[in-house]
C-alpha cells in the first residue's frame, strides 16, 4: 500500500511546509480528504507551489497537461498522481 | 536598536513618475533593490522591506523602486512592457545616483534579475535569479487549475502578448561590471512556493549580511 511508503511521506511533507499547517494535521489525511476546493490556504498559486516543490522533492517533471481539478480533489488522488509520475 | 523608518520619493520614468521607498537616504553608499515580479513580488515583500532596513546597520542606504503596474503604480499591468521595465530600473538608479551623486549599486532579487542590466551602477548582486519562464510557469498552472479561459489572464495579471513573450525568453544578462550571485538560501522551503507570504528575518538578515560585505569587496578593490 501506498502508506507509509516514501512518496507518501514526502506529498504529506511537502503539504505541511508549503500550507504552512502543521505535519501532525497532514499526517491524519486520509484517501478521501479533500484538497483543492477544501482547504482555505491552497488556491491555484498555492497548488503550483505545491506542484513545482514535489517535482523538486520527487525529482519528477510535471507537465501542464497532467494538471486538472481531478488530480487535487483529494490527497487520495494527489498521491496516486505523484506515484505514477515517480513510476516514470 | 531603532532604525529610522523609509520615506517615499517619486523618480520619473517612462513620461511619469514611480514611488521608490527609500532606507537610509543620505549614506554615502547606496542600493538599488530590484524586487521580483508579479506573485512572488508581494511573497518577497517583507523580505525585501527588512533587507532594506537592515542594511542602514551597515552604513548603507536602500532604495526600492515600484516598476510600472506595480504598488503604488498608476500604470495598469496590460499596458507594461518589458523593456519599459528595464528602464524604469535604469531610471530608479540615476535618480538615485543623482540624489547622491554617486552610482549605486543594484541587488536584484529572482526576476529582478531580468531586468537590472542595462543600468548604470558600481557593481550588481543577485539573490537566486529566475528566468522569465520559470516566473510564468506556476502562473499558467494556476490559469488551468482554475480552469480559467482567459488566455491573457496570468494568475490574475493581465499581460499583454507583447510581455508574455518577452517574459518567455528572458534570461538574466551579465550586467556590464562586477556580479555576486549570492549563495545564501532560505533554511527550509523558498519563500515563494509558500501558500501565504511570510515573513523571514533570518534570510532577509543573511542576504543583507552578505550584500554588505559584496559592497565592501567592491569597495576595496
Amino acid at each position: 500500500m501506498a502508506q507509509g511508503s516514501n512518496v507518501d511521506a514526502i506529498v504529506r511533507a511537502v503539504l505541511a511546509d508549503v500550507l504552512g499547517i502543521n505535519p501532525t494535521r497532514v499526517a491524519m489525511f486520509d484517501d478521501d480528504t479533500p484538497l483543492f476546493g477544501a482547504l482555505p490556504e491552497l488556491d491555484s498559486m498555492a497548488v503550483a507551489g505545491l506542484l513545482t516543490e514535489m517535482e523538486d522533492r520527487l525529482h519528477i517533471i510535471i507537465d501542464d497537461d497532467d494538471i486538472d481539478g481531478e488530480m487535487l480533489a483529494s490527497f487520495g488522488a494527489l498521491l496516486r498522481f505523484a506515484e505514477h509520475k515517480t513510476q516514470g | 536598536m531603532t532604525l529610522p523608518a523609509a520615506v517615499a520619493y517619486f523618480y520619473p520614468t517612462g513620461g511619469g513618475e514611480e514611488l521608490i521607498l527609500r532606507f537610509g537616504a543620505s549614506y554615502a553608499t547606496q542600493v538599488v533593490l530590484i524586487e521580483s515580479l508579479f506573485e512572488e513580488r508581494n511573497f518577497l515583500r517583507r523580505i525585501a522591506v527588512q533587507v532594506g532596513r537592515a542594511l542602514q546597520s551597515y552604513d548603507i542606504g536602500c532604495s526600492i523602486p515600484d516598476i510600472p503596474g506595480t504598488g503604488e503604480s498608476l500604470i495598469d499591468m496590460a499596458d507594461v512592457t518589458f523593456p519599459g521595465w528595464q528602464h524604469a530600473v535604469a531610471d530608479a538608479a540615476r535618480f538615485v545616483e543623482k540624489k547622491n551623486g554617486t552610482l549605486p549599486f543594484i541587488a536584484a532579487l529572482r526576476g529582478g534579475a531580468l531586468i537590472d542590466h542595462t543600468a548604470s551602477a558600481k557593481a550588481w548582486w543577485r539573490f537566486a535569479p529566475a528566468t522569465g519562464a520559470e516566473l510564468l510557469r506556476p502562473m499558467r498552472q494556476a490559469r488551468r487549475i482554475r480552469g480559467a479561459a482567459d488566455q491573457q489572464d496570468h494568475a490574475g495579471y493581465r499581460l499583454n502578448e507583447a510581455m508574455v513573450a518577452a517574459l518567455d525568453a528572458a534570461t538574466p544578462q551579465s550586467p556590464t561590471g562586477p556580479l555576486r550571485q549570492t549563495p545564501v538560501r532560505p533554511d527550509g522551503i523558498a519563500p515563494w512556493r509558500l501558500a501565504e507570504p511570510g515573513n523571514d528575518e533570518v534570510l532577509a538578515n543573511a542576504l543583507a549580511d552578505d550584500l554588505a560585505q559584496w559592497i565592501a569587496t567592491c569597495a576595496a578593490s
